[in-house]
This record gives C-alpha cells, structure tokens and sequence, in this order.
C-alpha cells in the first residue's frame, strides 16, 4: 500500500502521546486493544487501516510503531496497559541501562548515537516490512532528553539512511506558563530546533503552553491533567491524517498533504487549531455548527494550539498557507460559498510574495466514535508567527548561556568536551530560521538569501 | 317474384298510351336499382362520367326530380366503392372497421328502399298513386345522411390508414348533426378495437402486433443491441390519433419500451402489475375500442397512466437489484472520476515508469497486472466484486510517437441493459472526463514529486555546492506557484464540482421511483461537470488555456529533472574529491581540473537559471490569461466558473500585480451582489 507510515514515538513525553494517538486510531478504525477487529467494524467504511497498521498472519492489526525510551516508566505503564498486546514486542525498545537521559539532550544524543545499531535494527525491520513506506513520524518532546537528544539524533540519521522518506514530526514544545523542572530546557529545546529545521521534512508544533491556556481556559479544567492534554494532541494527530486514514478524490498520501503547506522547504513548521472544543462534562446542546462556523473558528487565535501573540506584534505576521480538514456533516457546495465569505471579510492576512489559500479538505469521521457535534475541524497552518515559539527559545538560551549556567551537565558529554561549537552552531540555526520567518511577511521574500556564513 | 312482372305491364300500358316519355312509376322502378347502385333498363351508371344517365325520354317534371334523386345512387356508390376497397382488412383493420360501420349504415338504407319499393307496389296493385314527388319525399332524409357518408368517405379516401383515420373520424363525434354523430361515434367503437388491441399488447407484452402497419408506434429497423433503448422503436406522429394527449402518447410509449427492454434486453419476465393486468384483460377480451379516450379524464388514460410509472417502477427496480445501478454509479465515481483517491495515487506510482516511455511497448495484458497491482495496493481490493469486475484498461490506438500517457486509459463497461440504456462506455462521457481528471492528477503527482525532489536536494546538497542555492529557490518558487494553482484546480474540479454535483446526483436518484428520474438527474450530472470544470465545446479555449499549464508542468519537470542528476552528480564529485585529496593530498593538475569542472557546472547552472526564468514568466502570462478568460467566460452565464478565479488568486496575488486582472475581478465581484 502507498504512504505507509512508521512512528516512532521516543521518550517520556513521544510515548505518552503515542500511546494516546493509537488509543485514538484503533477507536476510530474498530480495532480493539488486542489488535483484533471488532464484530461491528469487519465491514469495513472505506477506512484504510494500512496506513498505520500491518496485518499479522494471525489478522491480528499491528501498528508500525516503535516506541523507544531510555528510562522504563512510562513504557512500562504502556505495557502492563490493557494495549499491551497491541504492539510488536519486538519494536518496544528500552535502554538496558534504564536510567534516562537525566532531562540533558547531550545525554540523550550520545546515547542515541550507542544505541544507534539496535534502534535502527528496529527501524530497518519495519521499514523493510511495508510494501512502500511514504515517511516516519515522530513523536517527542524537544525539551527534555531522551525525546529530544536521541530523537534527534533518529532525525539526523533517518535522512542519511533514507533519504526519499518523509520525515513528519509531531513535537512537544514546553509549558511557558510554569516553571520547569528541567532547567537546561532552553539548551534542549535549541539544540532540537536545530536538527527539526535541518532533517525534518514537516513538523507540527504542539504547544503545551497553549494547550494548557486551551484546557483551563476553553474546557474551564482547573489543573488538566497530561491525560486531557494529550486527549487534546491524539484527535490533533488523528485528524490530521484522517485523509490518509479514509482516502477520497485528494490529500490521500503525505507528500500531496503537506508539500502546499510548505512552499518554502525550510519553513515547515505548521500550527494546529481545533474546533469546537468540549470536554466530556459538557453535554451536546451546541447549536448547529457550519462549515462556515467552523473554518470563521479556526482563524480565531484563541482556537490555535500554537501561543503566540499575533495581535500585540508589530510584525505583520501572516499565513503562508492554511489547510482545513474538515469531518462531519458537510454539503462541498458550502464550501466554496464559506471560502468566498471569508475571502470577502479580507481578516486573513497571507503573504503578499506568492499566491496562497484557504485549502478545505472534506474528510470522513469514524463511524465507530460517536461526537457531539455535526461539523469539527483541524487547521493545520503555516504562519510566520511560530517564529515567536523560536525566538522565545533564543532568548532563554540567550539568559542561560550568558550566565554560562548548568553547562556542566554538556561538558561532560563527548560533543561538548572541547567546547560549546554546538549549541552555537545551533544557536545560528535558529536564529537563521527566525530570520527567515520575519522576511517571509515581507514583499521581498523572494529576493531574500539566508545568511551564508552558516552551514 | 311477381313485382317485377306487374311493372313490366304498367309501363308497357304507358308506352300504348302513345307518349315517348315514361311514367313516373317506370322511372320510379329503375330508380330503386339506381338508389342501390345497380344499372337497370333505364338508368345506366356511366363509368367513364362517374354518374347514372337516364337512357329514356322524361318529361320536363321529371327531369328535376330524377336527377336529384340519382344521387343517391351516386353517393351510394361511393360508399359502396369504399367499403370494397377497404373490407377485409385490404387496407388495414381500421379501415376495414369503418367499411364494416358504413356497410351498416348502407344495410339500413337498403331496408327503406325495401320497405319504399313495397309501398310502390302495394300502390300500384291498389291502383293508387305513387309519383315521384312521393320518392323525394322519402329522398330527403337519406340524400342527407348519403350525403353526409359521401363526404366522409372522401376525406377518408386516398392513402391514409390506422390513426390517421380515426384522427379524421374522431371530429365528427362532437357534431352537431346527431346522425353524423351517432355514425362516427360507431366508427370509432368499431375501429378503434384493433387500436385498442394493439396498445394493450404493446403494454402488456412489449410487443408490436401490428400486421397492417397501422400504429402509432413502429420498430426501426436494422437496430443493434446497443441502440435499443434510444433507437430500436419511434413514435409515429401522423398515426397518433387526435384525441390522444401527447402524455398519453408518451406513457404508452415508454410502458412498451420498458417492457420491451425487459424481456429483450434484461431476460426479465416479472410478474404484471396491477394496471398491466387490466390491460391485459382488456386486450383478451377483445372488444374494448378507444371512445372513452374521448373525454378527458378516462379510465383507459388513468390506466396508461399507472402502468407506465409501474413499468418505470420495475424496469428500475430490477436494473436497481440485477443489474447493480447504483452500485456502478459509484464505481463510475470511483474509477473514471478518481473518487478513490489512494487507487488512483497507486495506478500513477506503478504505471510512471512505464508510461513515460514511448508507447506501443507494452501490451493490454501488461497493463491489466499493473491495474490488478494498484487495485491490490489501495482499498480498492476491499471494493465490490462487481465494480473491480467492470474496471478494465483501454489502450488508444497509437500513432507510435504518442508516449504512454496519450494512449492509457480506465474503461468502465457494464454492457447489457445499464449500457443500452446509459451508455457509460458507448457515449465516451467518462472517458472524456477520466483523461481530463486523470491529467490532472498526473500533474499533481510530477509536481509532488518535484517537491520531494527539491526538499530533498535542498538538505543535503545545498552546503556542498552552494552555486545551485539560488536556482533551487527559484525553481522552488516556480514549483509553490505551480502546486498552488493546480492545487486550486484540483480543489475546484474534483471538490466544488464533481462532489458536489455528485452529492446532488445520489440525493436525486435515491429519491427516484422512476427511470426517468434517473436518467435525467444521470444526464444532468454528466452535463454539469463536463460544463463546470470546462470540458465542453463551448470552453474550448479555456480547457486549452488550461492545458498549457499543465505543458508547463511537464516542460519543468525535464528540465528540473535533468539539473537535478547533474547537481548530484556535481555533489558526488565533489565529495569523492574530498575524501581523494584527504587520502592523495592534491596537485595542481586536480585543482586546476576541479577548477575547470567547477565553472563548467556553473555554466549549466546559469543555464538552467534562464530557462526556469524563461519558464515561470510563460506561466505567469499563461495563468494571467486563463484567470482573466475566466472571469469573463463567467461573467456570461457561467456563473461558477469565476469561483475557480477567486480559488487561485485567493489571496489577490494575482489582481495586484495585474491590473486589467483587478477590473475584471472587482467586476465580477459587483455583479455578484
């Protein structure tokens, strides 16, 4: 089958949502948690499970899925879930050292790099197992160590060894709002961003500060809970690759998903938002949600999953491009009529160096999880102001690093023995993509060249 | 007989009067054979002048009197000569029913003279007087009524036949005259009877019976087994009697038609429904006609009525049960319109190497594996048996420099009784489209790829040889445009037009009891994509206009694919330098070779530079044209066309930098409110 997908989820953080995310699609494809279909879904709604999953010889639904960590808690929690027998034992790789990487990327890079001959066994194998794998997708968290020192030591290596895969990530970025308890956040977070603009193909950015505001403000949680959140970041995932998952006329492989959101190969950064959002508590007396409700919602900021501050910058921040995936209920002749009310309204502010759109994808739901509400909808967009996610990291980095703080921790890894080159190689980086972002809401884009000192 | 004997003496004792006239009882005597069209001593009918002659003297009073009442004899002959020309079904039944009628009528008139020509003689044996003035009194009624069935017969005369004769009749009925009315009304009991029987059997049992070529409905002929539906039987205007409604008419049609095709073509016998029923015992009883049709409102209409939307009814349902209607719509949907999205991606990632080569190469059988393969790869496998069945490949006859994309094609051919009457396959409307659509997504895919390709090549090879940066970005930026626009296209054809149109199409037919129904709303739909996503006549200059970009598309894509090897070929050399020089130390000789190397890739770069230049300005001129062709063609009475613009110049990308662009938009935009 075409646009096969591996995952791999890698850490605490990559596997918890992970594992939410293949709660989530087995719900929505009638697979139970022991991999067998359930009586009711052996019809079949013109879902394809292939994308995700593989059939065993014994039927039994396997996802492509390698779920690797370097400490055992959360893996553990997984595997002594009532999903256990959901997955391949073989592709749940946990270190034999068992301690973590200590919330410190250079840890979890090095021993990435040690462990790199038994991970990519694994990878191998699967990769080998799919009649035409279209990419991988990661899940992680880029602020603490394993998810983001190994995963990004996955990220530089699954581009040498397969170049033609797409590299999708779904990446963590961490809560502004409350103090950390890992205090070289900012040095992970940086050296993450690095390898996510250098080896990923496309990366969606799930902001745990904002899906937190999201939590406590929208669903009015007092103290959400990772389980609400990450109930947030599953139907994120599964929406977004519900065309893949129910094929129909267009968006039904990776490349065709995601190449008209990233006009600009380095620009692959894509923001969420999601509506309408409820919580289990509130009952279903929401009134008659439209096609054109829906996509008018999904411009408003505060239904973005991404904290950024459009409305106080004196940036002129605006879309590259936008691609609603829209489920439920829906006429296609509505949309069109929504495009042009919205188009007419003249509120979306799109780059001015090239032609850009509202793409509306019609999308089936599963049949098999009921909802509350008629029409919902993911937009997966593509905005100049993630950059404000970057330059927060710079400037935390920027504090740290000045005060030459917790860069013990580093020293005491291989790849910084001799000196910090590294972090200020990726310090460039990032910086580089920042730049890039503010010149894309400039007319001049088109003109612009990125900085050649840096490589 | 001794009638005839006694007139012999009365005129004898006439004669020996010593007058050359005769008397009035001897002309009389003649007269009553003249009023029967037969010749007697007196009266003679003349063939070659039409008309009786008196071969006797008569006096001045007689003159008058006799040559009136001759023509009664002439009128008789008339009709006389009608109904031999026409009984025993010579010229058909109907016409043969109205000689029947008049031989009726005829049959009364000889009684009077019978009963006149005893009065005659009762007379004469009397000794009492029997004048002619007396035979015109008795005249003066049947003159009228001969007259009146002289007169018909002439209408009636020449070639007509069937309908066109009941169509003549049918007026009289309403006469005011009450002896025209009374005979016409026989007539059209009498004649219609084989009408009667013809439409009942052509209800019942889908057939024509029709021995004398009298029907309103006739068999073409020299019909094959694909033209059925639409050509095998015709309606025949001049033969529909006048007091049928065109409905009337046309639901008679269509019940035969169907049951026609349901026996022929379905080999389906299902059982009568009820009105068919009654037609059917209307037909065995064999002596129900037409009249009532007269008047608005009859049974026999209410029963036409219903045994058509029954027929309809069944026709639909068995082409619904048997033969899969709906279920081939949806495979028509799915294959030649690309609904299933993940096939169609299969069929291109398969048949790309193949079909970029030179056609001819390969052959139907190599093609149907791949589409086995792509079925087998995509959830088509899961699909029904009986869609993947019909699901086939054509190949086009090929000139031999077509390249395979020109010459592939998907075939959906249900044959049978969907293809008569639909013609999915027969008609080309699908396959028109499916190379449009398919087109379409070809193009889709080059540019995928090119992005891949592009990605790609900017992450690894973009430090090493850091001349191509500047080409990368540009083709990129020619590639985000392209994708864009035919992203755009894609959007309107496959979501705002097929999608849509297809939802109207299945919420249509699936409210549908009749046959009708559906082949309207089949026709429709096939009509609105073909009209919306420009693929018909009409729009020629804009499915051309739009042709070219996707010529553009394919035009990049060599070039690019080309600067593409050279790059990496480029970047191999470089790195394999590296690793020498680590290994070797260089000389000058390596360095001035790389050197040269070096500028000669840098030429080609240059090179490839001015002609990506070259090609995205063509498209931008090539876009800015079919954009403002668009606006315009919409501004007509293609109203849905302009949303196709606003798709692609969403964001005004287009309208700012093109003025004359900007007018027609804002126009269009005006008008619209």
């Amino acid at each position: 089958m075409p646009c096969e997908m591996i995952t791999v989820q890698l850490g605490q953080c990559g596997n918890q949502i992970g594992f939410e995310f293949w709660k989530k699609l087995c719900a929505e494809h009638g697979i139970n948690p022991e991999g067998v279909l359930e009586p009711f879904a052996t019809e079949g709604v013109g879902d394809r499970k292939d994308v995700f999953f593989y059939q065993a010889d014994d039927n039994h639904y396997v996802p492509r899925a390698v779920l690797l960590d370097l400490e055992p808690r959360v893996i553990h929690s997984i595997m002594s879930s009532n999903y256990s027998k959901l997955y391949n034992p073989e592709n749940v790789y946990l270190s034999k050292h068992g301690g973590g990487a200590g919330n410190n990327w250079a840890s979890g890079f090095s021993q990435g790099e040690r462990l790199q001959e038994e991970v990519f066994d694994i990878l191998d194998r699967e990769a080998e197992g799919g009649d035409s794998l279209q990419g991988f997708v990661l899940c992680h968290s880029i602020a603490g160590g394993t998810g983001s020192g190994m995963g990004s030591y996955i990220l530089e290596h699954l581009t040498d060894r397969y170049p033609k895969k797409i590299i999708e990530t779904y990446s963590v970025f961490p809560n502004q709002d409350e103090i950390s308890d890992v205090v070289v956040q900012p040095y992970n977070s940086l050296l993450t961003l690095k390898r996510l603009a250098q080896s990923a193909d496309c990366v969606v950015v799930l902001d745990n500060t904002a899906l937190n505001r999201i939590a406590t403000d929208r669903l009015h949680i007092e103290n959400p809970s990772f389980a609400q959140i990450n109930s947030l970041v599953s139907t994120i995932m599964s929406v977004s690759t519900a065309t893949l998952r129910y094929p129909s006329y267009m968006n039904n492989d990776l490349v065709g998903l995601i190449g008209p959101l990233i006009p600009s190969p380095r620009l692959h950064f894509l923001m969420t938002g999601y509506t309408p959002l409820t919580t289990d508590h509130e009952d279903a007396n929401i009134r008659k949600t439209t096609v054109f409700d829906v996509m008018r919602r999904l411009l408003q900021p505060k239904n973005m999953m991404v904290s950024t501050a459009q409305e106080r910058s004196t940036i002129p921040h605006c879309y590259l491009s936008i691609l609603n995936i829209i489920q439920g209920d829906v006429d296609p002749a509505q949309v069109y009529k929504s495009l042009q009310r919205i188009r007419e309204r003249k509120t979306v502010n799109f780059i001015n160096w090239g032609p850009s759109s509202i793409q509306v994808a019609l999308s089936k739901k599963s049949p098999y999880v009921p909802t509350a509400h008629r029409v919902s909808g993911l937009m997966l967009a593509n905005h100049t102001s993630i950059s404000q996610l970057f330059q927060r990291v710079l400037d935390q980095y920027d504090k740290l690093r000045h005060r030459e703080a917790f860069l013990d921790q580093f020293r005491k890894q291989n790849m910084f023995k001799d000196d910090l080159c590294e972090m200020d190689d990726s310090r460039a980086v990032v910086q580089n993509l920042v730049d890039e972002y503010l010149e894309a809401t400039k007319d001049t884009y088109l003109q612009w060249q990125p900085n050649n000192s840096i490589n | 007989m001794s009638t005839p004997k006694t007139i012999i003496t009365k005129t004898n004792t006439n004669k020996l009067e010593g007058d050359d006239t005769i008397s009035d009882i001897e002309i009389i005597r003649s007269l009553l054979y003249c009023f029967q069209g037969v010749d007697s001593h007196r009266i003679v009918f003349n063939q070659n002048e039409k008309q009786f002659m008196v071969t006797a003297k008569l006096n001045f009073y007689q003159i008058n009197k006799v040559n009136r009442l001759m023509e009664l004899g002439y009128l008789h002959n008339i009709v006389q000569e009608y109904i031999e020309i026409n009984s025993d079904n010579k010229n058909g039944s109907v016409a043969s029913g109205i000689a029947h009628c008049l031989h009726e009528e005829l049959g009364v008139y000889y009684e009077s003279i019978n009963k006149i020509q005893k009065e005659v003689n009762e007379a004469y044996e009397n000794s009492k007087n029997y004048s002619l003035g007396n035979l015109l009194c008795w005249s003066v009624l049947w003159l009228g009524q001969l007259q009146d069935l002289g007169c018909t017969v002439k209408m009636l005369n020449g070639v007509k036949r069937g309908g066109e004769l009941v169509s003549i009749i049918a007026p009289f009925a309403y006469c005011a005259n009450p002896y025209l009315q009374q005979m016409a009304t026989n007539m059209i009991k009498i004649a219609t009877k084989p009408l009667m029987m013809m439409m009942c059997h052509w209800m019942v049992d889908g057939e024509l019976l029709d021995n004398y070529d009298e029907f309103f409905i006739c068999q073409c002929p020299d019909i094959n087994n694909y033209d059925m539906w639409n050509n095998r039987y015709t309606i025949r205007e001049s033969m529909i009697p006048t007091f049928f409604t065109k409905e009337d008419v046309n639901r008679i049609f269509r019940t035969g038609r169907y049951i026609n095709f349901l026996h022929t073509i379905c080999k389906s016998k299902p059982d009568l429904t009820p009105s068919r029923k009654i037609l059917k015992d209307l037909r065995n009883s064999g002596d129900k006609d037409l009249f009532p049709m007269l008047e608005q409102g009859s049974i026999i209409s209410e029963l036409i009525n219903k045994a058509c939307t029954e027929s309809s009814t069944v026709v639909l349902d068995i082409l619904k049960d048997k033969f899969k209607l709906f279920l081939h719509f949806e495979g028509l949907r799915r294959y030649m319109l690309l609904g299933q999205g993940d096939f169609v991606t299969s069929l291109l990632e398969i048949l790309q190497p193949h079909l970029d080569k030179s056609s001819g190469i390969l052959g139907h059988h190599t093609f149907r594996n791949f589409l086995d393969t792509a079925v087998r790869m995509s959830n088509a496998q899961y699909d029904e048996p009986t869609i993947l069945k019909t699901l086939d490949v054509k190949l086009l006859l090929t000139s031999g420099e077509d390249c395979g994309w020109d010459i592939f094609q998907l075939n959906y051919s249900t044959g049978g009784p969907l293809e008569t009457i639909f013609e999915f396959s027969g008609s080309g409307k699908y396959s028109t489209m499916f190379v449009f659509l398919w087109r379409l997504k070809r193009i889709d895919f080059v540019l995928s790829q090119m992005w891949r390709e592009l990605n790609l090549l900017i992450k690894t090879s973009y430090h090493i040889v850091s001349e191509i940066r500047c080409a990368l970005k540009s083709t990129n930026n020619l590639v985000a445009e392209m994708v864009h626009s035919i992203r755009q296209i894609q959007f309107y054809v496959l979501s705002d037009v097929i999608e849509t149109e297809w939802e109207h199409f299945r919420q249509a037919i699936n409210k549908a009891s009749l046959l009708e129904t559906v082949i309207e709303a089949h026709n429709q739909f096939l009509k609105n994509i073909f009209k919306r996503s420009v693929q018909t006549e009409e729009t020629h200059d804009l499915s051309k206009k739009m042709r070219q970009l996707f010529e553009s598309v394919l035009e990049l894509r060599g070039i690019q694919e080309r600067f593409h090897s050279q790059s990496e070929h480029e970047l191999k050399r470089r790195k394999d330098l590296e690793k020498y020089i680590e290994i070797h130390g260089t000389c000058n000789e390596t360095e001035n070779n790389d050197t040269y190397l070096k500028e000669l890739f840098l030429s080609e770069v240059e090179r490839y530079e001015s002609i990506i230049q070259e090609i995205s300005i063509n498209y931008k001129t090539d876009l800015g044209k079919f954009l403002k062709k668009l606006i315009k063609v919409s501004t007509d009475d293609q109203e849905a066309l302009h949303s196709l613009a606003n798709r692609i110049n969403f964001n005004m990308y287009y309208s700012k930098k093109d003025q004359e662009l900007e007018k027609c938009a804002t126009y269009v935009c005006r008008s619209n409110k």
